[in-house]
């Protein structure tokens, strides 16, 4: 073997460059078409899966984004609209007014508005909730569950791998259709079981 | 894609599709939602109610924009590095590259990362790809086999930033570069393990530049970012050499690809050595016989030992394999539950707790085991590989006449091909021909004065000095600007992370005041002083943070820029490398210390890998939930009729005959200190019975193999004044210890009249213990507990009648005894035991808990305990537990009727009633069903057979004698024990068919337990192991002359003849 690189025939470092071109090639494009023959057109995106949230507070503190993606919403038909709401007053509060002594949030993001007596209406001030899940866990122990926690995609930067989700205890992430994003808990649970039936195991987290 | 696939992909998928499940979803909707929305009141004004804002997600558009950015940056990338040849337009290219993929779409979902997607979507089949995520792992790597690394110098951001920062780079020696270099292969396979197991997705967990570019994430990583950023302004892209697990796919590809980067016009090489050491990366290769020495050459002698590298790392893999499973979510939360079963803790792990209240099974960790020591075992095979080629590359020098380059660590950033005069002048053709622009002359002429090595220093002028300094000073201004806000966002970082919901001790020190005086106006002032207080500490920091940010972010941008200025005033041209026989000396010892560094990595990934395998404590393997075993596989009787609790027995050979008072087949026999009417219950070796008076509650374990007492212990109980029962149990009929134990395998838990009920673990320890009193029963509570994943299940109903709200059915934690569901029961007071029934057999889609009670037969979620269906009860004083077969499930009580029910399952339909009967009704044996026939047998001994599904009489026959104990089903033989002790084998079949009849010599009232080819039979006062013997040969233990004859519906008549031998014809 010439080890000058001779212009004759092929030199045995170029055999084995083809030969490795040959397999690469050959591996990258079967890989490839195997891999696309699985995937989906559909984006996912991640979403709390609030039938399992545990309300651990992790939310607020694991999202990559200095102010977390996960807030509160509230699902309205849902809420009892009374005037003692658990998740606004806190345990302690003596009488039913407003005001710092007696509310729950500790940032006061959730607004309470009367609708008529003894009607309340609550709405969430996202600009203030840190998603910590406060509120929710009150909601969920003792009222109705009407606040819970979810992802907000004009927020989340959709990780390919969520930190929170990650972190969740209670396996609680799940991923969605970026078509339908959220849960409407009074949908109830099989709502979001289809829709996770419908995007396989890439919908558990 | 073809274009059929396309389409069969399209009609697939039809977009028409989903608004036509959506409607139908909101159709099937409405009954489910009925249960959550409550009804709005009737407002006086219009009040409408606000609807939820969902702001949208991104769609598949942003995908789309991130693979296009990526596609055309790479176009652009191939041109540049191969047609122009040009590092500015490199350059440039990558800082778009940076300033779009990073700072504008964020990183994801990037090539490096995608890797990651595509392993967890080989290994299982039903995760969905992102198509995206096939394109951009793809893209590069097609690139790379045609046109090497292009990705790298001009499209990756994650290179670019890096690219960036480096001012004066360092030649990193080739003992430190080689070994370091192989961090990346290890990393790969580590990560491709860890997805294709379901683990975590490591790579972008750690990826250190995606928290610049979104300025904000974990603030370890983002300091590990900035220190590799530091380190980046001397040793080149350190990411990129030394950990990118991508770009050891690409170096593969980049090695082996037709048109390889060159830094002169290809083949016009005239070795002046003037790019050898511009590359930042070291990917230049020098010539070897430069100055006509040998190069080195010929064999190690020890060589071939590399061979077996790749088998002993295989095998510290397979070891290390449980210690990386443990980053593995399921494997995590198993270890978890474990520990905290070991030695439970008042305030549960988040983890565990979640698990608890989910009511799931015992994560199946175990075959998450399997699958990482066998990943762990390839990825140790495939380290091995590499470190084994490296070194055998190290030991065999090869040949090289002309300078070349190292195509798979080459980043093409273009730099080489700035000092080659060979490009040079091909550029200045370019330029004289007239094509080329004003400033591109400009900078073809001012790179082809710098390729002129002499009189550099000349060239800096003194005007040029002063702006050097000047740009020095304020480089060092600006970073020291950076330095000080870098601080102040430690301390605000550090702080913010402390900031207190709930916590205060100042508020709650407050609130407490508060309550305890609560029409104290100044408390109420301090409280909303001090909640203004904090507020404004936290959003104040929240800005702080923000801006803080940006500051830095510009502040180290500024210094970043005037220092590259600086560098380029400053920087001299690359100097001639030094030749002659002392650089081949260097050349071939670093090439020797190169084998010892890589070497040295294989041995520290041995040691790194045998020590996690070893060192970490995670000996014991997982194991899984014994209550998944099949029926079958498991020769134990864990619960109150049996492992289905409808007295089927397993599959095996049963004791045929036995006679007490002989002693005959009896392999044992025990007394026991107390009466019960619990039957016992059987777990590998071990007994398990409860005994109890108004005073002691027992729980004995015997040796299932000797009958010695293993242990006997006593329940301690909570304070009486709740646990005893207001009415005494009725000792005819229940007593003291009526119900059952359970066990799962690892736990017992008992129950007893006293509404006691307490876990032991299986040495006699108890665990944790409630009580449910005071009970209100008539008779005394009988009903056994039953076990399902996670929970022990309780059916209490009690008082006399359903409005007293005194029922209920309650699932409690295994490990803790706390509450996970209570569901109230609108019924009265009964004595029967639920089963479990597999959904598929209810309809339904989760496993249900049948339950059956006086005024209702109803059935339960068995996981969350919501109420599937119901359905009519079986009268007053229910006792007989029912039964279900064949998708039917059967129903009787003395004072209503017997009925079979098929369930309309959980979809919304209703259970239909399919037949009744109301004649030989069962008060207190439990029923027995096969798919074809139904039996019940009623308190006298009467027997009555049906057909399941029609409910049409098949036999009656009176066996002479009461009967209280519940009968078993082995195979199609039925043991039916009378309360007098007799046990009467028969087979369940259109025509009573008896078999023999075996004497025990005691009174009895409970059911029998059948394990591992023996039968348990709780007497009076004994306890019975009965293995049996050969039966009588005179035909002695035949049953005695039937006494009843009953019509068949088809008018045929059913004689029971005495026996002629087993078989018996009308």
């Amino acid at each position: 073997m010439d080890k000058s690189g001779n212009r004759q025939g092929v030199s045995r470092r170029d055999f084995f460059r083809r030969l490795g071109f040959g397999a690469a090639a050959a591996g990258l494009a079967g890989a490839g078409l195997a891999a696309g023959r699985r995937a989906g057109s559909e984006r996912l995106v991640w979403q709390i899966d609030p039938f399992k949230c545990v309300q651990c507070g992790l939310c607020r503190t694991h999202c990559v984004q200095t102010e977390s993606a996960v807030k509160c919403v509230h699902d309205f038909p849902m809420c009892g609209i009374c005037d003692r709401c658990v998740a606004y007053l806190n345990p302690s509060s003596v009488d039913l007014e407003n005001g710092a002594e007696n509310e729950l949030c500790p940032l006061g993001a959730i607004r309470r508005q009367l609708i008529e007596p003894p009607y309340f209406e609550y709405l969430i001030d996202e600009r203030l909730c840190t998603g910590c899940g406060v509120c929710v866990k009150h909601c969920a122990k003792a009222g109705k569950g009407s606040l819970y926690l979810q992802v907000r995609h004009d927020r989340c930067l959709n990780c390919n791998q969520c930190a929170i989700a990650a972190a969740c205890p209670a396996e609680a992430f799940v991923r969605l259709p970026a078509d339908s994003p959220y849960v409407v808990r009074h949908l109830g649970r099989e709502d979001l079981e289809r829709r996770l039936a419908r995007v396989g195991a890439g919908g558990s987290a | 894609m073809s274009i059929r696939r396309r389409m069969t992909t399209l009609l697939r998928r039809p977009a028409w599709l989903l608004p036509a499940v959506l409607v139908a979803a909101a159709i099937l909707q409405s009954p489910a939602s009925g249960q959550l929305v409550l009804p709005a009141p009737e407002f006086e004004t219009d009040y409408q109610r606000p609807e939820m804002s969902m702001p949208a997600a991104e769609g598949t558009v942003r995908d789309a924009i991130y693979v296009g950015v990526v596609i055309a940056a790479m176009i652009a990338a191939i041109y540049f590095v191969h047609y122009r040849r040009s590092r500015k337009a490199v350059s440039l290219l990558s800082v778009i590259s940076l300033a779009l993929l990073g700072f504008w779409l964020l990183g994801c979902i990037c090539p490096i990362g995608a890797v990651q997607n595509v392993s967890r979507a080989v290994a299982d089949q039903s995760y969905l790809l992102p198509w995206a995520a096939v394109i951009v792992l793809a893209a590069p790597l097609a690139a790379a086999l045609f046109f090497g690394r292009v990705f790298c110098g001009g499209v990756c951001p994650l290179g670019a930033v890096q690219d960036l920062v480096l001012l004066r780079p360092v030649r990193v020696p080739q003992w430190i570069e080689k070994p370091l270099g192989l961090l990346a292969p290890a990393y790969l396979v580590l990560a491709v393990v860890l997805a294709s197991c379901g683990g975590p997705f490591i790579i972008c967990q750690y990826d250190p530049f995606v928290g610049l570019f979104r300025l904000s994430g974990e603030a370890w990583l983002i300091v590990a970012g900035l220190g590799l950023l530091a380190l980046g302004t001397v040793v080149a892209r350190p990411y990129c050499r030394f950990l990118c697990p991508y770009g050891v796919l690409l170096g593969f590809c980049s090695s082996v690809s037709r048109k390889p980067v060159t830094a002169c016009p290809e083949g016009q090489c005239v070795n002046c050595r003037l790019c050898e050491n511009a590359c930042p990366v070291g990917a230049i290769r020098p010539p070897t016989d430069q100055a006509g020495d040998h190069p080195v050459r010929g064999r190690h002698p020890a060589a071939w030992l590399l061979v077996m590298v790749p088998f002993v790392l295989a095998g510290a893999g397979w070891l290390a394999g449980p210690a990386v499973a443990r980053l593995h979510p399921t494997v995590e939360l198993w270890r978890e539950v474990e520990r905290d079963a070991g030695e439970p803790q008042d305030v549960r792990p988040e983890a565990v707790e979640a698990f608890y209240m989910s009511a799931s099974n015992t994560p199946e960790a175990s075959s998450v085991y399997d699958r990482f020591r066998l990943g762990m075992m390839i990825a140790g095979a495939f380290v091995g590989l590499v470190v084994a080629v490296q070194a055998s590359i190290q030991i065999r020098r090869p040949v090289r006449l002309s300078f070349g380059i190292n195509q798979r660590a080459c980043l093409a950033c273009g730099r080489c091909s700035q000092y080659c005069p060979v490009e040079q002048k091909r550029r200045r053709k370019k330029a004289a021909s007239g094509r080329a622009t004003v400033p591109r002359r400009k900078a073809a002429e001012g790179a082809a004065a710098a390729s002129v090595a002499s009189g550099v220093g000349a060239r800096v002028g003194a005007d040029r000095a002063g702006l050097a300094l000047t740009l020095k000073r304020l480089a060092l201004i600006s970073g020291v600007f950076s330095l000080a806000v870098a601080g102040a966002l430690v301390v605000a970082w550090a702080r913010a992370e402390h900031y207190p919901l709930l916590e205060w001790p100042q508020m709650q020190a407050l609130q407490e005041a508060r309550r305890a005086s609560p029409a104290d106006t100044a408390i109420v002032d301090e409280i909303r002083a001090l909640d203004a207080h904090y507020r404004v500490q936290y959003l104040g920091r929240q800005q702080m943070l923000r801006t803080g940010g940006l500051l830095l972010a510009g502040g180290l941008l500024a210094t970043l820029g005037l220092l590259r200025w600086r560098s380029s005033i400053t920087a001299e041209l690359p100097q001639m490398p030094p030749g002659g026989p002392e650089f081949m000396d260097r050349a071939v010892s670093e090439h020797h210390a190169a084998r010892g560094g890589v070497l040295a990595f294989g041995v520290a990934a041995l040691v790194a890998m045998l020590a996690a395998g070893i060192a970490l404590p995670e000996i014991r393997r997982p194991v899984a939930p014994p209550d998944e075993a099949p029926v079958a596989a498991v020769p134990n009787w864990p619960r109150f009729r049996g492992p289905t609790g409808d007295g089927r027995v397993p599959d095996g050979q049963w004791p045929q005959w036995w006679d007490g008072p002989s002693g005959a087949g009896i392999r044992w026999k025990r007394p026991l200190p107390l009466e019960g009417k619990g039957s016992p219950v059987v777990w590998g070796d071990r007994v398990f019975v409860t005994a109890a008076d108004k005073q002691k509650r027992l729980l004995i374990c015997f040796s299932a193999d000797s009958g010695d007492e293993l242990w006997s212990r006593e329940l301690q109980s909570p304070p009486p004044t709740t646990s005893q029962p207001s009415d005494p149990p009725d000792e005819t009929y229940t007593g003291w210890a009526a119900p059952s134990p359970a066990t799962d395998g690892q736990f017992v838990f008992v129950t007893f009249a006293n509404a006691d009920i307490a876990c032991f673990d299986f040495d006699g320890n108890q665990r944790w213990i409630r009580n449910y009193g005071p009970v209100r029963s008539t008779w005394g509570l009988a009903s056994s507990l039953v076990l399902h994943g996670n929970l022990v299940i309780l059916q209490m109903d009690q008082g006399s009648e359903p409005e007293e709200g005194l029922s209920w059915l309650v699932a409690l934690d295994k490990r803790s005894g706390r509450e996970v569901w209570k569901q109230p029961r609108p019924v009265s007071g009964s004595w029967t035991t639920p089963i479990i029934v597999p959904g598929a057999d209810i309809g339904a889609t989760a496993d249900g808990i049948i339950t059956a009670g006086n005024q209702h037969t109803i059935a339960y979620d068995a996981a969350t305990g919501r109420q599937l269906w119901q359905t009519q009860g079986i009268g007053a004083d229910a006792a007989p537990s029912p039964v279900a077969a064949g998708g039917i499930v059967m129903a009787a009580g003395e004072n209503g009727e017997a009925f079979a029910i098929r369930p309309g399952g959980d979809g919304g339909g209703e259970p239909q009633i399919i037949w009744r009967w109301d004649e030989g009704l069962p008060a207190t044996v439990s029923l027995l069903a096969t798919p074809q026939y139904y039996l019940q047998i009623a308190d006298n001994g009467l027997m009555t057979c049906l057909r399941a599904e029609s409910g049409d009489l098949l036999w009656q026959h009176e066996p002479g004698g009461a009967a209280q104990p519940s009968p078993c089903l082995a195979g199609d033989v039925v043991y039916l024990l009378l309360a007098d002790g007799k046990m009467l084998r028969f087979r369940l079949g259109p025509m009573f068919e008896p078999l023999n009849v075996s004497i025990l010599g005691e009174k009895t009232a409970a059911t029998p337990a059948f394990s591992d080819g023996r039968i348990f039979i709780r007497g009076k006062e004994h306890l019975y192991c009965i293995e049996g013997a050969e039966r009588p040969a005179d035909g002695s233990d035949r049953p005695p002359v039937g006494d009843k004859k009953q019509e068949q519906d088809g008018g045929a008549v059913e004689v029971f003849d005495p026996p002629s031998d087993d078989i018996f014809g009308p």
